[in-house]
């Protein structure tokens, strides 16, 4: 799968760490279903270091949103498109299936944004999209006058979590 | 004997049951369904960064879930 998402830049490649679906079972006699928000962030840290994931991961809830969302199984693949569609759902995430797929779903055009300056020429219509491009500029190489402006597009535009984080990252940034 | 009988029907059920949520025609149609919206979410990254998947509008994204075990 990484060397999918390195073939594939323009697609955004994350993944969404669930809820064990083994724990204390079989080879995973030893690994606990984490009880905790904590708990489960850092069996998915563990997750990245052992098993070389460089993609974003994101934690699901401890009410396992993701899954009530988008169904209990444990390694699904799931192809959003630009416009916020699902293109192509695979009920087992294999590399060999998932690449027809991409090759058929997403537009050339779709290219990301590889600094602030052509993020803002970019995304100067989608203030959305212009902050998270900043935002990935930001985290690269940001400083405190990049996050004010990705501050002020999330106040327009983000949701209440988005807003608080960016908000932290500025304060971070000014000290 | 009536006990027996009970649990291979339970284990033929679950069966058929795993069989369906694994079928590729059966997991596209359930929802969220190919060709419909999908539902937002936000989430936090390892480092407490929120995503919230309705906002990478203009990228396409693959979506994968997994687990440790």
């Amino acid at each position: 799968m990484r060397k999918l998402a390195r073939a594939n830049p323009e697609i955004l490649f994350l993944i969404i760490y669930q809820r064990e679906p083994h724990a204390g079972q079989m080879a995973f006699k030893d690994v606990l279903q984490p009880e905790t928000y904590e708990e489960r962030r850092a069996l998915a840290k563990l997750a990245k270091k052992e098993l070389g994931l460089d993609r974003p991961i994101l934690v699901d809830s401890m009410d396992d949103l993701s899954r009530a969302l988008f169904g209990d199984l444990p390694s699904p693949a799931i192809v959003i498109g630009p416009d916020g569609v699902i293109r192509a759902k695979l009920p087992w995430a294999e590399p060999e299936r998932v690449e027809p797929l991409l090759k058929k779903t997403w537009p050339g055009d779709a290219r990301k944004a590889r600094s602030a300056d052509e993020a803002r020429k970019k995304f100067a219509d989608n203030p959305r999209r212009l902050a998270a491009a900043l935002v990935e500029a930001a985290l690269e190489k940001g400083d405190a006058a990049l996050w004010r402006e990705i501050v002020a597009l999330s106040e327009k535009t983000g949701p209440d979590v988005q807003r608080a984080w960016t908000r932290e990252r500025l304060a971070a940034a000014e000290k | 004997m009536k006990a027996v009988v009970i649990w291979l029907a339970l284990a033929a059920q679950m069966d058929r049951r795993a069989d369906d949520l694994y079928d590729p025609e059966a997991f596209a149609a359930a929802r969220p369904a190919v060709g419909s919206k999908a539902p937002d979410l936000v989430l936090t990254d390892l480092d407490g960064r929120p995503w919230a998947l309705g906002e990478q509008d203009g990228r396409t994204v693959l979506l994968v879930k997994g687990s440790y075990t």
